[in-house]
């Protein structure tokens, strides 16, 4: 068994290794070959190759490519500019008007999408020039993108759920279930931000959009099912328990394509696009995965998980006070990393600590989640920022921080909601699978 | 990539792959979904999905690496190296491809030892399809090998482009994507869609 000291410099080379730039597998693979070598001998080392074929093999994680495929067909229908306009349609009287299906929209969007870059970019592109006439606060209009553009991996199907049940053999219908009460109300918070700020300074919104007849409106509706009836048959195959995760993925690209078809959309070159971008999704989580189950084994036989439940131990912190410490930690890290090597790089080290502390996996999955949410969103690297400024192509990148900032301290209190009430999450799991 | 036969060559290679990779995904969810239904129906099950499912996972993201690789997607950190003089960003991009590259091998080695063991001891899975391992193993490896071949290819391209001093040139083709590139890459076709319907309804407006 390696010590305390040991692990935290192990865990320090592997993040000197991703400043200096190198890829994220390699800079796992170096330390999990590092503590192998050191402390373990060859048999460790050579076992690289059986570690590699099984943590591939594996019909659960069929469904990463699945679900990203399937959000591939659907945003290629050409379904995002009429969801939006169908969106704006039923919250526009709200305090706020627009900002809110900025919110709705991206939220929709980044479900059905596995890339948060994507979601950034395509909701920016429709949604930027519907403001240029409305006289909004720009910031506000950034800033609600980007909040929503986050929500993606916390309302299922998401990806981030997906690998951090198979790091931690969690399992993915039970996460699933545990994000929808958490993603919904993380929405309605975003909506109550800006009803807030609405209400309090009127002048930050802009001019109120002309009510469309009702008959205008519930034609228009139709655009907002594409992605409700994709959810609805996913999820509820995994909640009634019909369907396994991958079984309901494998349904959804099913359902996906009369949806592109009925779009006009669903064409042997709009396939192959989605095949590319689908693959290379799918190759850049499963390679930073596969090196990361390398490492957890290799941090399995060095002990690593007794060494830091000890640690926990000693402490004596009770879970709360732990989950706080784990939030700034993440904070921190979030200013610097995405989502991806930001779960996948911690969670080797982090879940022992908090199943010593007696912290339901499902619960922190969903707290891991959020996370990673925030970091997409928290100044001054948050990815989905600079891609937001990127298609905005005019103003500065300050404006965007601006905007982000009421939303990311409202994330700040949904972590303190979902650590002080951890039910928010693990209500309707234990509802649905006992 | 440098701009040779070579590079076009492996790039259509990879491009081949990964369209059929795709069409068997499609496949592979059509044939789920009637197993769903004749298993909840006429409780009749077609043996074996969810194996050839798992083989399936392996081979996809054996060749996706390949993909990813030449489109630069492979994760890295680069809050720190963008900050860097051009000289020293060069270095570690050339140090990262290295490093890719001797991973990627060291993965081909083991991993043949994995492939060659399945030969020798003709080994089966254990399920009703008694799937002989060589057989999706072999797909799977040829997938990593590809992946190392062209990992050591951009790798000496890159040392030798250093070597050579040109700077410009290798944090262009092996620094991480810009910002342009990355939103290009991800959102590229959906976003020239949306401009385009943009610009149509503009008309008729």
């Amino acid at each position: 068994m390696i010590g305390p000291v040991e692990i935290a410099i192990g865990f320090l080379i592997m993040l000197v290794l991703m400043f200096i730039g190198l890829h994220v597998a390699t800079t796992m693979f170096i330390t999990a070959i590092l503590g192998a070598v050191l402390y373990l001998g060859m048999p460790a080392v050579n076992a690289v190759g059986n570690q590699l074929w099984a943590a591939n093999e594996d019909y659960v994680l069929l469904s990463i490519p699945l679900y990203i495929l399937l959000g591939e067909i659907l945003v290629r229908s050409g379904t995002t500019d009429k969801m939006y306009k169908s969106l704006a349609d039923w919250l526009n009287f709200l305090p706020g008007g627009l900002l809110h299906t900025n919110i709705g929209a991206s939220a929709l969007f980044s479900a059905v999408s596995g890339s948060s870059v994507a979601t950034a970019a395509t909701i920016s592109t429709v949604a930027l020039p519907t403001f240029k006439t409305r006289k909004y606060d720009v910031r506000m209009v950034l800033g609600s993108i980007a909040a929503g553009a986050s929500l993606g991996n916390l309302i299922p199907p998401g990806i981030a759920f997906l690998i951090y049940g198979a790091m931690t053999n969690t399992s993915a219908g039970r996460l699933y279930s545990a994000g929808i009460i958490p993603g919904a109300l993380m929405t309605l918070m975003f909506m109550g931000t800006i009803l807030a700020i609405s209400l309090y300074k009127p002048e930050l919104t802009g001019d109120k959009e002309a009510e469309a007849p009702l008959r205008e409106k519930l034609g228009r509706l139709k655009h907002l099912l594409a992605p409700l009836i994709v959810f609805g048959v996913v999820m509820g195959c995994i909640y009634t328990g019909w369907a396994t995760v991958t079984e309901s993925a494998a349904l959804g690209v099913v359902v996906a394509l009369p949806i592109a078809w009925a779009y006009g959309q669903l064409t042997v070159k709009m396939m192959h696009e989605a095949f590319r971008a689908t693959l290379r999704l799918t190759a850049m989580s499963v390679l930073i995965l596969t090196m990361a189950f390398y490492l957890n084994f290799v941090l399995g036989l060095l002990g690593v998980t007794q060494s830091l439940a000890s640690v926990v131990q000693a402490l004596d912190v009770s879970a709360v006070q732990l989950l706080w410490v784990l939030a700034v930690f993440y904070l921190l890290l979030g200013i610097f990393f995405e989502t991806l090597p930001m779960l996948v790089g911690t969670v080797p080290l982090v879940f022992p600590l908090i199943t010593a502390a007696g912290i339901d996996p499902v619960f922190f999955g969903v707290f891991m989640v959020l996370m990673c949410e925030i970091s997409l969103i928290s100044p001054p690297v948050g990815m989905t920022l600079y891609v937001i400024q990127g298609v905005r192509g005019e103003g500065t990148i300050k404006e965007v921080f601006d905007g982000t900032i009421p939303f990311f301290l409202t994330m700040i209190l949904m972590t303190a909601l979902l650590i002080h009430f951890p039910q928010i999450a693990l209500w309707l799991p234990n509802l649905s699978f006992g | 990539m440098p701009p040779n036969l070579l590079s076009r060559s492996l790039t259509r290679l990879v491009d081949t792959l990964v369209i059929s990779v795709g069409w068997w995904l499609v496949l592979l969810s059509i044939l789920s979904c009637i197993e769903m239904v004749t298993r909840k129906l006429f409780n009749f099950s077609l043996q074996g999905i969810d194996e050839v499912g798992g083989y399936t996972l392996a081979v996809t993201a054996a060749i996706g690496y390949s993909y990813t690789l030449i489109t630069r997607g492979h994760t890295r950190i680069d809050f720190l190296v963008g900050k860097l003089p051009a000289k020293a960003r060069a270095l570690l991009n050339t140090l990262a491809m290295l490093t890719l590259a001797a991973m990627a091998v060291f993965c081909i080695l083991r991993g043949w030892v994995v492939l060659s063991e399945s030969i020798e001891f003709q080994s089966h899975s254990t399920t009703p399809l008694q799937t002989p391992m060589w057989i999706p193993q072999s797909i799977w490896f040829v997938g990593w090998v590809l992946f190392a071949v062209i990992c050591i290819y951009l790798a000496l391209h890159a040392l030798w482009l250093l070597l050579r001093g040109e700077t410009d040139a290798l944090n262009r083709a092996y620094g991480p994507q810009t910002l342009e590139e990355e939103i290009e890459s991800e959102a590229g076709e959906v976003l020239e869609q949306l401009r385009e319907e943009q610009k149509h309804e503009g008309v008729k407006a």
